[in-house]
């Protein structure tokens, strides 16, 4: 039963499919009586960045919905409002770590960067860790000025008890560009959503995203990209991979708006399911309220099948070698995009374990 | 002489649930630096004895014993024949998206050789064989197989051949479907990787890819198992004469 307003498609199908909105398992966390408790956080912040004398008072939505953003913006624990002065390239990564234990079970984070006319700066989120009833959850919120470029970077390494949600809300000035690589690879629950509004001129909005949901995860996304404006742009990719009964839904959403003149949006995802109880659902929606657009979605769903396992190890390698390097092909464009080549081994490493583990 | 590289013994091979004998009664020896070609007409087993020697999961061994290299392999999974020197060259070889042909030959020679690889060196070689191969360098950026003419998939295959290195090839219909170029470069390519050390096995319905090939023995597949063996002139003979007249002749 789909009854919650959070990752709502943004225009409704057949209520019996269940993909028009997140399902009761991402309900999000009871309010304690007391209060979140403290957080374990490490931060990096590279010269070039700056603390902003004040958050957003106004932002679009993220791709979770209005009632998230007011939920994470009541209840953070953890607030950074951040800024870039116009023209300034910064080389190093922002990071932000957070890391869930029995002591620091929750961390609700609100994230703001204003990244101004033609600067470029790359955000590096990372969750950790595990705790009973754990909550990760996190609001980030990204304007871009004229010509700017921003990455974020954002690495979900939890363990099996906790839960994320992860929403993320996208504004952008003139032929400024936005490029999020999403990894989601732990958790109970991971629940995602980004919304890119996309309107201004060339303005552009790039998504790698990957996951992989082990037992009983639920998993599910939503991401949405709105062109409003001329010659826009977006490329939105997700790789996954299934096992045990993990349940997922990605919604995939190019929204081409009057105005959009000469938009493009393409969106794809590749799913690998390795136990026959998984579950997978792909709704990929493209509307188009604009002539001469172009919008394309492709979806592909499979197993590792006999043949192709046999092929690979007549080759030498072995049956957990060749589900590796399938599950590798797959998550390499996201992971190939982390700056951190620490981080990028581990995540490497970390879905290479998570996947033996649980085939 | 030296030991056998391969020794198949009594081979009895099904296939499904009703346990459809394949092959029944097949025996077979190849010593290192030997060609041995196998012939026979559509559906003698030909393809079959292939995959059963590479560990095929379609088929199963009921009886016999295939020992490589003096080990046992008969029930062991086709990984653990590649790590020992065996390479099959797929008729239809698998496509298979987001690997390119690159990564999937260095991660395929650092399974079967059990060490890093070298990764100047390697490139270094993959080129100079892709370029025997008259294979675009492109090629190996592209995921393995996907959207390769037939042709390109067979090259790839001995591609393989000639970076993994195998002690045992063997080669299904590798010159099926190619143009006449296309059969001599990859002819050139099998000449290449042939040494003493090494062997081949060899499908074909005709002796293009022979050329330039000392072929031992020729095997004559007929009704699940081997019904004559012959030198290498047995291939020409069958090629003019066709496997009925063969018939004819053991007939009389």
């Amino acid at each position: 039963m789909n009854d919650l307003n959070m990752n709502r498609l943004p225009v409704p199908t057949w209520n019996q499919c269940g993909v028009n909105s997140a399902p009761k398992a991402a309900a999000l966390p009871a309010v304690p009586a007391d209060d979140w408790g403290e957080v374990n956080l490490a931060f990096t912040l590279p010269a070039g960045v700056g603390e902003a004398e004040e958050d957003f008072t106004t932002f679009a939505e993220s791709g979770m919905g209005a009632e998230t953003d007011a939920f994470l913006l009541g209840n953070a624990n953890v607030r950074s409002a951040l800024t870039v002065a116009e023209g300034v390239e910064v080389n190093d990564p922002v990071q932000f770590e957070v890391t869930l234990d029995a002591a620091h079970p929750t961390a609700l984070s609100v994230f703001s960067l204003d990244a101004k006319a033609h600067s470029s700066v790359t955000l590096v989120q990372v969750v950790r860790g595990d705790a009973e009833n754990g909550v990760a959850a996190s609001l980030t919120r990204i304007r871009t000025g004229e010509g700017a470029h921003v990455k974020l970077v954002q690495i979900q390494l939890l363990g099996s008890k906790a839960r994320r949600w992860n929403a993320v809300a996208v504004e952008e000035g003139p032929g400024a560009k936005v490029e999020q690589v999403r990894v989601e690879l732990g958790g109970s629950l991971s629940a995602c959503g980004t919304r890119a509004m996309l309107g201004t001129p060339k303005s552009e909005y790039d998504l790698d995203a990957v996951y992989f949901g082990g037992e009983d995860a639920v998993l599910d996304y939503n991401d949405v990209s709105v062109h409003t404006a001329k010659d826009t742009l977006c490329e939105m990719h997700t790789a996954g991979v299934l096992t045990g009964n993990a349940d997922k839904i990605l919604r995939g959403t190019i929204d081409f708006r009057r105005g959009a003149k000469r938009g493009v949006g393409h969106e794809s995802e590749d799913v690998l399911l390795f136990s026959p109880h998984a579950r997978n659902r792909t709704a990929p929606l493209i509307l188009c309220g604009e002539e001469e657009v172009e919008g394309q979605h492709a979806a592909s769903i499979g197993r590792l099948d006999e043949a192709k396992l046999y092929y690979l190890r007549s080759r030498g390698l072995s049956e957990a070698q060749a589900r590796r390097l399938m599950v590798d092909a797959r998550f390499a464009p996201a992971i190939e995009k982390i700056p951190l080549e620490a981080l990028r081994e581990e995540v490497r490493a970390e879905a290479a374990r998570r996947l033996d583990e649980t085939c | 002489m030296s030991s056998p590289l391969l020794e198949v013994k009594d081979l009895q091979v099904t296939v499904g649930e009703e346990q459809k004998v394949l092959l029944d009664g097949l025996n077979l020896t190849i010593y290192p630096g030997e060609t041995h070609v196998l012939m026979g007409h559509n559906g003698a087993g030909k393809s079959t004895l292939m995959s059963a020697l590479m560990g095929d999961p379609r088929y199963t061994v009921t009886r016999g014993q295939i020992i490589f290299k003096g080990q046992d392999v008969t029930h062991e999974p086709a990984d653990v024949r590649a790590k020992l020197g065996m390479f099959l060259s797929f008729q239809t070889p698998e496509e298979i998206p987001g690997i390119t042909l690159e990564n999937f030959l260095r991660t395929a020679q650092n399974a079967i050789t059990g060490k890093p690889v070298k990764v100047f060196a390697f490139r270094k070689e993959l080129a100079q064989q892709m370029e025997a191969l008259g294979m675009d360098e492109s090629y190996a950026d592209r995921y393995l197989n996907v959207g390769f003419s037939g042709g390109e998939k067979k090259k790839s295959e001995i591609l393989q051949l000639l970076m993994l290195k195998p002690s045992l090839a063997l080669l299904d219909e590798t010159d099926s479907g190619l143009d006449v170029d296309a059969v001599k470069t990859v002819a050139q390519g099998v000449r290449a990787y042939h040494n003493k050390d090494n062997a081949l096995i060899i499908i074909t319905h005709n002796a293009k890819i022979l050329e330039g090939l000392h072929v031992d023995y020729v095997h004559v597949l007929d009704d699940a198992h081997i019904v004559r063996t012959g030198d290498g002139s047995l291939v020409n003979e069958i090629i003019e004469e066709g496997f009925r007249a063969l018939k004819e002749d053991e007939a009389k």
